[in-house]
């Protein structure tokens, strides 16, 4: 029973079985599963990745960050600093690196160096600048050069770092060359070697071993040729200054050998053999150490300038050199070298001397002493060699070489002094040795020595002047400037006139110095033969002694002596023998002025004569004159002598306008004298003198008329205009008469003539002056054949006198049954029915009025200047129809 | 019988069990739960998490400056800020990049876990849980933006030059994949059985 119901109860429970999906693994899982793989590959890259350390010891770590500054080689970057950290000594740095892994065997290597990149500017040197913008980076330079070594050498991770980059980054097969320095060079590492001047390779070591200082040069490969044992080395220079016979000469190398130095080499032997490493060679300091010397002694008195390296110089060249300078009580000895070419200058009859400087106008000697100093230079002489010398002054050279000595006496030493030369002919031939003063105390002695070869000049009749103290001489009284070069004037100088004769002896050993020329040309005038004239002369200027007398610019003479009087003093002139001739009782002299000026609006009128008149003055010979004097008579002036002679007086009225000087007489328009005086004389009027240039007989006539000029300015004319502006001018008519006369009058105006040069005068009445003027034309069938020349009352004055001046070419057309006619203004006719009519000729006549000349068919004679002829007012109307044709 | 909706567009349907069909309305597979929903999560928040680690190892940036490069990863950069005393980029930065991965991970990784062992938690806070890590999750492209951007305008060769790194691609991935794998869980599953 109990059994039925478990099993009703358990068959009403009945479950439905719970149906589940059964769950697939995604491929989902697939993407951890690489991202794993990913990751794990990353890590182990990264482990093998991790690189090496090594530990470099620096004295600074300047410049150098963790983290940043790299390991480089040749701008390949190896690895990083990683931590900088004090080393255990306490006095530099330790600096850790971390390695690239695949340049870790190069690296940790025992070959490697380190060394701090820092950016370098030096003079030779710029490199490393890129570490300017990066920072400082190490580099490595190893020693190892190919790959087995590497391999075969052994790891290394402890390193000293070095200072500066080492030295052997050249090949280890280049040409390199050891050389020893002197001590005074400024060789550097870095220096360039030139060959010609371009550089073919440079210092890359520089050592201090046992004292001495060496140096290696290493030569680039393309030069290796250059360089043998041969081979020397020098230093450049950077400045060459040199001196010579040209002069002085600076040379400047390259300016790069300038600021760093250089060493060129020169290879004498190119087929030597090449040079061994460490053989070393010397390197020179200068070209020159390299010839051979020859060393001697030279001892100096009483020199001073020189010292050591002072030079030895012969004929421009430098031959040698002082090496060595002491002090030996009074003396100074030195000792010195000449190159050996030159040895054979070293005679015992070799003399040494100093030159020192010498500026003078004449050129700068010897500049190359200012720059350097004195030099010595020598005389050579053959002779047998000799080693030992002693230096002697310059001017005791030529004391042993023969010359002729002679003493001047002069009053004054003026400007001589112990410089000065002798000089014929400006050419030096002597010098002045010394000089004192006579035992008397009145005059200088000078002594002079004159070079052998001039011995034949000197003879007794040598005359020594100063040449110097007068820069301006007169000779034969041209003016010149003596300029015998600027020596003398500052040295002072001694001229020598002298003639070469033969046979001539020099007896004398004494003679005077003439303190100028003009002193010797004084003898020389003494010498000449002559005579003396005695002459009078007022005063008026100022005569000197030697005043020199001239004839036609040549010197005749010169004045000889003064003898004052207050009224008339008398000169003594002394004229030469050979122009005697010249001086005859016509003879006048008159001084020359210095400058003639005269200045008006007429012109400026400047004269200088020959320039020994401006010095002087001197006086002039005239001979032209006829009149005969009892004496000569000296006048202050040409005019004045003209005017005593030349001279006529013309007495006017009024003269305004005329001026002295300046007033000219014009016959034909040329002037043929002028005006030199206005006054006023005891009647009150006014005499004018006037000179008479040339010519003077045929205008000191009876009969020649002197007229003024007087400017007119009308309607009708400007005549004269310029004597308005300027003087006034005297106008001539000459005359015929053979009657002299000096004394005229003159006419305020154009005087009118019967006949003149122009044409003949006929003379025409008129009831009144009609409008016919001075100069009016007059008229033959409208061609003007004359003019009026004078308007004026008859003498009785009942009528006008109207003289017409008719040309001679016409004259034939005036016959005594011409007529004349005024034309002169016009007419007006003025009528109701015609009109008015206005009739005039030609235009002139409107303003000039004139004349017409009418001659009827049937003429008569000729006319002459007696025959009176009416003016006719009114023109005939047919007067143009009338046209006779007259022979 | 059975009520199915559609995931897509939320439409009921009363059917007798639960095999996969057609939605009506909008064509999509209608299925009671997504497929592979828990493991497809899983998985995907397990490569996040060894993404994160070179994430945070390797640098994400780098920067040559002058022609120094320095390399940062995300903490340097971090303390780099902080050196700077620029605090709240620091904050900001060490939040999105740092806190927030981490707190994604974690939540997601919980929560999977606690399907499959009995953790005590009422299925609520598990579900806050979800849907605060979801909406967090994109905050952490925020790094990599800057990064983006720096990487893109600062391009100065040698002078000034950014560039991202491992870390950066890495992050970025991590991130992307936190997202996919909330997106894809089911959180129905959260109270299956």
């Amino acid at each position: 029973m109990s059994k039925e119901i478990i099993e009703q109860n358990i068959e009403q429970e009945v479950y439905e079985p719970k149906i589940e999906d059964k769950k697939s693994v995604s491929f989902i899982w697939v993407l951890p599963l690489i991202i794993l793989g990913i990751l794990g590959w990353i890590a182990y890259e990264s482990y093998m990745k991790k690189g090496t350390n090594i530990t470099v010891v620096f004295k600074s770590a300047e410049g150098l960050k963790e983290g940043v500054t790299p390991l480089e080689y040749k701008g390949l970057q190896l690895g990083k600093v990683t931590k900088i950290s004090i080393h255990e000594d306490l006095k530099s740095v330790k600096v850790n690196f971390l390695i690239d892994n695949e340049v870790a065997k190069y690296v940790a290597s025992e070959s490697s160096q380190f060394w701090i990149k820092k950016p370098t500017i030096s003079l030779t040197k710029i490199s490393g600048l890129n570490t300017l913008i990066s920072g400082y980076k190490i580099e490595l330079s190893p020693i190892f050069k190919t790959q087995k070594e590497f391999e075969t050498g052994k790891p290394k991770y402890f390193f000293e770092g070095l200072d500066t980059q080492p030295n052997d980054e050249f090949e280890s097969d280049g040409y390199y060359v050891s050389l020893i320095a002197n001590d005074k060079d400024n060789v550097e590492v870095g220096t360039p070697i030139f060959y010609n001047n371009f550089q073919i390779g440079e210092i890359i070591a520089k050592e201090f071993v046992y004292e001495k200082v060496y140096f290696t040069a290493y030569i680039y490969d393309k030069f290796n040729y250059l360089v043998n044992k041969s081979s020397k080395f020098f230093m450049n220079e950077a400045l060459k200054v040199s001196y010579g016979a040209s002069g002085l000469n600076i040379e400047l190398g390259s300016l790069y050998s300038a600021l760093v130095g250089g060493i060129t080499v020169i290879t004498p032997n190119k087929e030597d053999e090449k040079i061994i490493k460490d053989v070393p060679y010397i390197l020179y300091g200068k070209k020159d150490d390299l010839k051979k010397k020859e060393f001697f002694n030279i001892n100096f008195n009483d020199v001073n300038g020189i010292e050591e390296n002072t030079p030895i110089i012969y004929k421009g060249i430098e031959i040698g050199k002082i090496t060595e300078v002491n002090l030996n009580k009074d003396a100074l000895n030195t000792k010195a070298f000449i190159y050996e070419e030159y040895k054979y200058l070293l005679t015992n009859k070799t003399k040494f001397f100093v030159e020192e400087p010498t500026i003078s106008f004449d050129g700068v000697k010897n500049l190359g002493n200012i720059v350097k100093g004195n030099f010595v230079s020598l005389e050579y002489n053959k002779g047998d060699f000799k080693t030992v010398f002693t230096a002697i002054n310059k001017k005791d050279i030529n004391k042993s070489s023969s010359s002729i000595k002679i003493e001047l006496l002069s009053e004054n030493l003026n400007s001589i002094s112990t410089k000065s030369k002798v000089y014929y002919k400006n050419i030096e031939i002597g010098k002045v040795d010394n000089y004192s003063l006579t035992p008397d105390l009145k005059n200088v002695k000078i002594s002079i020595s004159i070079d052998e070869k001039y011995k034949d000049l000197i003879n007794d009749n040598n005359l020594y002047y100063d040449m110097s103290s007068k820069l301006v001489e007169m000779k034969n009284l041209n003016l010149n400037i003596n300029y015998s070069g600027v020596e003398p004037m500052l040295n002072g100088a001694i001229a020598l006139i002298a003639e070469k004769k033969e046979g001539a002896k020099l007896s004398s050993k004494e003679f005077k110095l003439y303190s100028s020329f003009k002193d010797v040309e004084k003898l020389k005038r003494v010498s000449n033969n002559g005579f003396v004239i005695e002459a009078d002369f007022n005063n008026d200027f100022e005569i000197k002694h030697d005043m020199a007398i001239m004839y036609k610019n040549q010197e005749i003479g010169f004045v000889k002596d003064v003898r004052f009087n207050e009224k008339k003093s008398k000169v003594i002139l002394f004229i030469y023998s050979d122009f005697k001739k010249y001086i005859t009782n016509k003879s006048r002299f008159y001084k020359k002025g210095v400058v003639n000026l005269k200045a008006s609006l007429s012109g400026v009128l400047f004269e200088v004569d020959n320039f020994s008149s401006l010095l002087n003055g001197s006086i002039n010979l005239d001979t032209d004159s006829n009149i005969i004097f009892e004496k000569p008579q000296i006048f202050a002036s040409e005019d004045e002598m003209k005017n005593t002679t030349n001279s006529i007086t013309i007495v006017f009225n009024d003269v305004e306008g005329l001026q002295e000087n300046f007033s000219q007489l014009t016959y034909k328009g040329v002037n043929v004298g002028k005006v030199t005086k206005v006054k006023l004389n005891e009647k009150q009027q006014v005499e004018v003198k006037a000179i008479i240039y040339n010519d003077f007989a045929s205008f000191a006539k009876e009969g020649t008329v002197y007229y003024l000029k007087k400017p007119r300015i009308s309607l009708q004319e400007v005549a004269n205009a310029g004597s308005t502006v300027m003087a006034v001018n005297i106008g001539v008519i000459k005359s015929e008469n053979p009657t002299v006369q000096t004394k005229f009058e003159g006419l305020e105006n154009q005087p009118s003539l019967e006949s003149s040069h122009f044409g003949t005068v006929f003379k025409v009445e008129d009831a009144t002056a009609s409008s016919v003027n001075l100069d009016s034309p007059v008229y033959y069938k409208n061609v003007q054949i004359g003019k009026v020349s004078k308007i004026d009352l008859s003498e009785d004055g009942s009528k006008v006198v109207v003289d017409c001046l008719i040309y001679d070419k016409y004259k034939k057309l005036i016959r005594k049954n011409s007529e004349f006619y005024d034309i002169s203004g016009f007419e007006m006719k003025f009528s109701i029915f015609s009109g008015s009519k206005v009739e005039s000729n030609t235009f002139t006549s409107l303003l000039k009025g004139g004349l017409v000349v009418v001659t009827p068919y049937e003429y008569g004679e000729i006319a002459n200047p007696k025959d009176k002829f009416t003016l006719v007012k009114t023109l005939r109307e047919d007067w143009k129809s009338i046209s006779p044709s007259i022979k | 019988m059975v009520l199915i909706s559609c995931k897509n567009c939320h439409k009921m349907y009363e059917r007798e069990n639960f095999d996969n069909f057609v939605c009506t309305r909008c064509n999509h597979l209608v299925r009671k739960r997504i497929k592979d929903s828990l493991q497809v999560s899983l998985a995907l928040t397990i490569c996040a998490i060894l993404l994160y680690i070179p994430a945070m190892l390797y640098p994400i940036m780098e920067v040559t400056r002058l022609g120094v490069k320095i390399e940062s990863t995300i903490l340097e950069g971090v303390i780099s800020f902080l050196e700077q005393e620029s605090y709240f980029i620091a904050i900001v930065v060490f939040t999105a990049s740092i806190v927030i991965p981490m707190i994604k991970l974690v939540g997601l990784l919980f929560i999977f876990i606690s399907l499959k062992i009995n953790v005590k938690m009422h299925n609520n806070r598990k579900i806050l849980i979800f849907k605060f890590v979801e909406a967090i999750g994109k905050w952490s492209m925020i790094d990599i933006y800057v990064v983006a951007i720096l990487a893109s305008i600062v391009q100065l060769d040698e002078i000034f030059n950014i560039k991202g790194g491992i870390a950066a691609t890495s992050f970025a991935l991590m991130v992307i994949l936190t997202m996919i794998a909330a997106n894809r869980f089911d959180t129905r599953i959260i109270w299956d059985e």
